[in-house]
C-alpha cells in the first residue's frame, strides 16, 4: 500500500508489547485522537499484535498513518492466517477463557477488516478523530 | 518489566489460611500474565479457596489478562470459593465491562470491604 504523504509510521512486533503501545499511543496522539478513543485504539493494536505472538510465531509488523479524518493501523503478519470472517467474531463470554481479541477490537475501534496478499495477512483498524461512535 | 504481584497470604488473618490477597500494580498483558498466572497455581497449591485482588495499582489490562482472571474464578469456584476484585480504575472497569467479565465478578471499591465481604471459615 502507498501510505507515503500520509504520515506513515512502522514498528516490528517483538515481545516488548508495552513498548509498542507506547509507540502507538504516541503516534496516535500526535495525530489527534486522545482519551478513551486513543486508550481503545492502543488495546486494540495490543491485541491483534498479542494474536501475531500467539499464532503466526511472532512474525509480523506494525504500518499506521493518518489523514484529517482517520488514524489507520494494520498489524502484519507473515502466515497468512487470517481471513475476512474473522472481522465478525463473536463474544465468547465469560465462559471461554481466550479467544476474544477480534471481538474485542470490535468493540474498541470504528472500523475492523481483514486483508490478504501475497505476504500474509492482516487486521485493518480504523479509529475517526473527530466522529462520535455509540 | 513493569508488573509486580504482591501475595499477603491469610489476607492479612492468620485465622483464614485459605483467603489470599494479591496486590497487582502496573501492565497485565501477554508478557506478565504468566507471572500472575505463576502466583495464583502457588495459592491453589496451598489450598487457598478465596481470592483478593487488588487491581488499584493496575495501569493496563488486556484479553490475556482477562483470561487470567476468568481462569482463578473457575478454579476457584470447583473448591466452592470465589474471587474479589477490588478497586478497578475507569480503564480497567472500561475493558471489564466490554468484554462482560465484570458481571462474572464481586467488585469491591477498598480493600477494606472486600476483606469484610469474605466468609467467616
Amino acid at each position: 500500500m502507498d501510505v507515503s504523504g500520509r504520515n506513515p509510521a512502522y514498528w516490528p512486533i517483538t515481545d516488548d508489547l508495552g513498548g509498542l503501545r507506547r509507540q502507538v499511543g504516541g503516534y496516535a496522539g500526535d495525530a489527534g485522537l486522545a482519551g478513551v478513543r486513543l486508550q481503545d485504539l492502543v488495546l486494540a493494536v495490543n491485541e491483534a499484535a498479542a494474536n501475531v505472538l500467539d499464532h503466526a510465531e511472532g512474525q509480523g509488523h506494525v504500518l499506521a498513518w493518518h489523514d484529517d479524518r482517520y488514524v489507520t493501523v494494520e498489524i502484519h503478519d507473515r502466515l497468512g492466517l487470517l481471513v475476512p470472517a474473522h472481522a465478525n467474531a463473536s463474544d465468547p463470554g465469560v465462559g471461554r477463557l481466550r479467544g476474544r481479541g477480534l471481538w474485542l477490537m470490535g468493540q474498541l475501534c470504528d472500523e475492523v477488516s481483514i486483508i490478504r496478499d501475497d505476504r500474509g495477512s492482516a487486521v485493518r483498524l480504523r479509529q475517526a478523530l473527530t466522529a462520535a461512535r455509540e | 518489566m513493569n508488573f509486580t504481584v504482591h501475595v499477603d497470604a491469610g489476607s492479612g488473618d492468620p485465622q483464614r489460611p485459605w483467603a489470599r490477597t494479591l496486590v497487582l500494580t502496573g501492565e497485565l498483558d501477554h508478557g506478565s500474565a504468566s507471572r500472575l498466572q505463576k502466583a495464583l497455581d502457588k495459592a491453589y497449591a496451598e489450598d487457598a479457596r478465596y481470592l483478593v485482588i487488588d487491581l488499584t495499582g493496575l495501569t493496563f489490562c488486556d484479553s490475556t489478562g482477562i483470561s487470567v482472571f476468568l481462569g482463578a474464578r473457575r478454579a476457584v469456584a470447583a473448591r466452592a470459593g470465589g474471587v474479589l476484585l477490588v478497586g478497578l480504575n475507569s480503564r480497567i472497569e472500561r475493558i471489564f465491562r466490554l468484554t462482560g467479565v465484570a458481571r462474572a465478578f464481586a467488585t469491591y471499591p477498598t480493600l477494606r470491604e472486600a476483606l469484610a465481604a469474605l466468609p467467616e471459615s
